[in-house]
């Protein structure tokens, strides 16, 4: 919870931020250069925050997959289909002997010009919940990051 | 519903198909055995997959059938976890891996079917697809399966332009294909039957529709005139050249 991860939506990019610290018990702070950032695909990016080895193991585990998608198929996905990808996994593994406690953040730039919005943001917490916003926060931080942007976020960002 | 069977189980019944530019046409023999059979309602031969994709089959009906529930699934499990359309090679691409392998394992014997699909998806726009029972398939713009096929083919080769086939050249080539290449002497809306696939950009909706027979007779009448018209131009040409020679 105390990890933060951002996303925010405009009209031609997506914005992805996070904390760059680990701080274990509350006391002690481990690292100040925290990854949580994982790439899925040239131009989607996936943001991971909660338990963390279930972080790194669920995001690593769509973003290999995501990837093959594109070997075999040719095609890359789009943000769209990378979330509900990411959704159905998260749904899947919860009631099943391995379920993930990351909270995720999905947020790309979709290269067919056949899609309505192409600037696609989600975000998938970690009983499997997915909504689609400007602006999406996780942690203690979605409590400012959330109201903030209700006040300030524009449209034409 | 009556099962229908290609009599000629190792021979398919013919059909073609050709890709335009804002469509996709198929063509196919009807080959009602007998007038007793009972009637189908939508189509004997072509089935739709999901909204943007049919095909039609051509060889064991039966055979079929189970392949078509197959392609269905794979669609709506791609659905499922993407929650958008599949994209056509996709689809084509994972049943012939499972064609494939019963040419490779298990002792069984392959399925006795190939396909002509037809789809519209985001990636690349119109497509068609051809498979057959070892499980190989291909991308083409014009292709043709079953009785006299290459005569098809090579007609389809001759005038197919790249680039440049719109829906009504497409329907137009469909019937001269057939008319050449069919065992009756007369064209009749009876003994073919035609499906459009078309999509909307503005509605992003795909429509796949069967032509009515008075379509189909318009469509033949159509080319008959053509054809005498083409006639007559070659007697009168004749006529003229024998006159010089004179």
């Amino acid at each position: 919870m105390v990890e933060s991860i951002i996303g925010i939506r405009g009209k031609d990019f997506v914005l992805l931020a996070q904390d760059a610290n680990t701080t274990k018990y509350g006391i002690l702070n481990m690292k100040f250069d925290t990854n949580r950032l994982f790439k899925l695909s040239e131009h989607c990016a996936m943001l991971a925050a909660g338990e963390p080895g279930d972080v790194v193991q669920f995001a690593e585990y769509v973003g290999k997959n995501i990837q093959l998608y594109k070997m075999i198929n040719g095609i890359e996905l789009s943000p769209y289909a990378c979330a509900n990808f990411t959704r159905h996994e998260m749904a899947t593994s919860l009631r099943s002997r391995n379920s993930f406690l990351a909270n995720v953040i999905v947020g790309g730039f979709s290269t067919n010009e056949r899609d309505q919005e192409r600037a696609q943001l989600y975000s998938i917490d970690y009983l499997g919940a997915m909504i689609s916003a400007n602006v999406v926060a996780h942690g203690f931080c979605q409590f400012f990051a959330l109201a903030i942007g209700d006040r300030l976020w524009k449209e034409d960002l | 519903m009556a099962r229908r069977y290609d009599t000629r189980a190792t021979i398919f019944s013919p059909e073609g198909r050709i890709l335009a530019e804002n469509g996709v046409v198929l063509a196919g023999e009807k080959r009602n055995v007998s007038p007793l059979l009972d009637d189908v309602k939508y189509s004997e031969k072509i089935y739709k997959i999901h909204d943007d994709l049919c095909c039609s089959v051509s060889g064991i009906t039966s055979d079929a059938n189970v392949l078509i529930n197959e392609l269905r699934m794979i669609g709506q499990r791609y659905l499922l976890t993407y929650q958008e359309p599949a994209p056509i090679e996709y689809i084509v691409s994972r049943l012939c891996n499972i064609k494939q392998a019963y040419t490779q394992f298990g002792g069984k014997r392959p399925f006795g079917v190939s396909f002509l699909y037809m789809g519209w998806d985001k990636h690349y726009g119109y497509q068609l697809y051809q498979s057959d029972p070892s499980g190989n398939f291909g991308g083409w713009k014009a292709t043709c399966v079953g009785h006299n096929s290459q005569t098809a083919i090579s007609i389809l080769k001759q005038e197919y332009k790249i680039g440049e086939t719109q829906l009504n050249d497409a329907l137009r080539l469909a019937i001269r294909v057939f008319s050449k290449t069919l065992d009756t002497t007369k064209l009749t809306p009876e003994k073919i039957e035609i499906a459009v696939l078309q999509h909307d950009d503005k509605t992003n909706q795909t429509t796949i529709r069967m032509l009515k027979d008075e379509e189909l007779t318009t469509l033949i009448k159509q080319y008959e005139e053509e054809q005498s018209k083409l006639e007559a131009d070659r007697q009168k040409q004749q006529q003229t050249t024998e006159k010089d020679k004179k």
